[in-house]
């Protein structure tokens, strides 16, 4: 949930960020994530694309859910507080899957002036298989 | 996959910000937070007033009209999208250009049970007018054997 500003002193190292579901994910938000950011790799839209790749049918871009994973470290830490964001991309994620999104915090630190936390962050589905696997760094304002 | 690209760095190109590419990027990850959608949005915990990008809006950075693009010659029914890294030096606004390079700075195999992957790793990064970084962009494509 977006919240209220969260300060360095607020953070423990092992806390959990509030998770984020998506659940019965659909080719339809495929599609929207294509037009909107541009990837019109047929593999993730084009049924007949993806059989004759191999494939069962179509999948997620990796993209869309490390988009929906942005969603718990903005709504937490706020816009503008995000220093470093990566993931590996562990698993395919497939129309009518569940995703739910989490973090948790594994290092609190000071760089100069800068108060920094690290997070393991993962997108895991309903088999809870990891789908996304990565970090991410937040520099967070002090109560003062 | 072409691995005579390693090293390889395209051209600068401009990438203009538009505030409606925002909105519908961040509606294509339902996020509805204000900060994306509402110049005078009052979201208290975002340290930014005045809309800004999503963390993962970059993805566009490989999708701009016009430009080029360093030819890996992938046969696209075997590409997978390994890994994706962002590095956030300044927020990402409407109105900004942004002035951009890719380069391929590592090309790798690995062997598995399913036969040898090909690995490419291309960082973009963004400046502003002023020559300071906004954003580093690194992703890793992988075209199965």
């Amino acid at each position: 949930m977006r919240g209220k500003r969260i300060y360095f002193e607020d953070i423990n190292v092992n806390d959990k960020i509030p998770e984020l579901v998506m659940s019965n994910l659909n080719r339809t938000q495929f599609v929207k994530y294509a037009g909107a950011s541009g990837d019109f790799n047929p593999i993730h839209h084009d049924q007949t694309f993806a059989e004759a790749s191999g494939f069962k049918t179509v999948f997620a871009m990796g993209m869309l859910s490390m988009g929906y994973l942005s969603r718990i470290l903005t709504d937490y830490f706020g816009v503008g507080n995000v220093t470093k964001f990566g993931v590996r991309f562990a698993a395919m994620t497939w129309p009518g899957d569940n995703i739910t999104c989490k973090g948790i915090i594994t290092k609190k630190y000071t760089d100069g002036a800068r108060n920094l936390v690290d997070l393991d962050v993962f997108c895991e589905n309903q088999k809870g298989e990891k789908t996304l696997i990565g970090s991410a760094t937040a520099c967070l304002p002090q109560k003062g | 996959m072409d691995k005579s690209v390693l090293g390889k760095e395209t051209q600068e190109f401009v990438w203009e910000v538009e505030k409606g590419k925002i909105g519908d990027f961040a509606d294509a990850i339902e996020d509805d937070n204000p900060a994306y959608y509402d110049d005078g949005h009052h979201v208290e915990n975002s340290t930014l007033r005045g809309v800004v990008a999503p963390l993962t809006f970059g993805t566009r950075l490989n999708f701009i009209r016009g430009a080029e693009r360093i030819d890996l010659k992938l046969d696209w029914h075997k590409v997978l999208h390994g890994e994706q890294q962002f590095e956030y030096f300044k927020p990402i606004r409407p109105g900004d250009k942004l002035y951009c390079k890719t380069k391929i700075v590592e090309i790798y195999e690995k062997s598995g049970r399913s036969g040898t992957m090909t690995f490419a790793v291309a960082e973009t990064t963004c400046r502003d007018k002023n020559g300071e970084i906004v954003l580093i962009a690194r992703g890793t494509t992988i075209e199965r054997s």
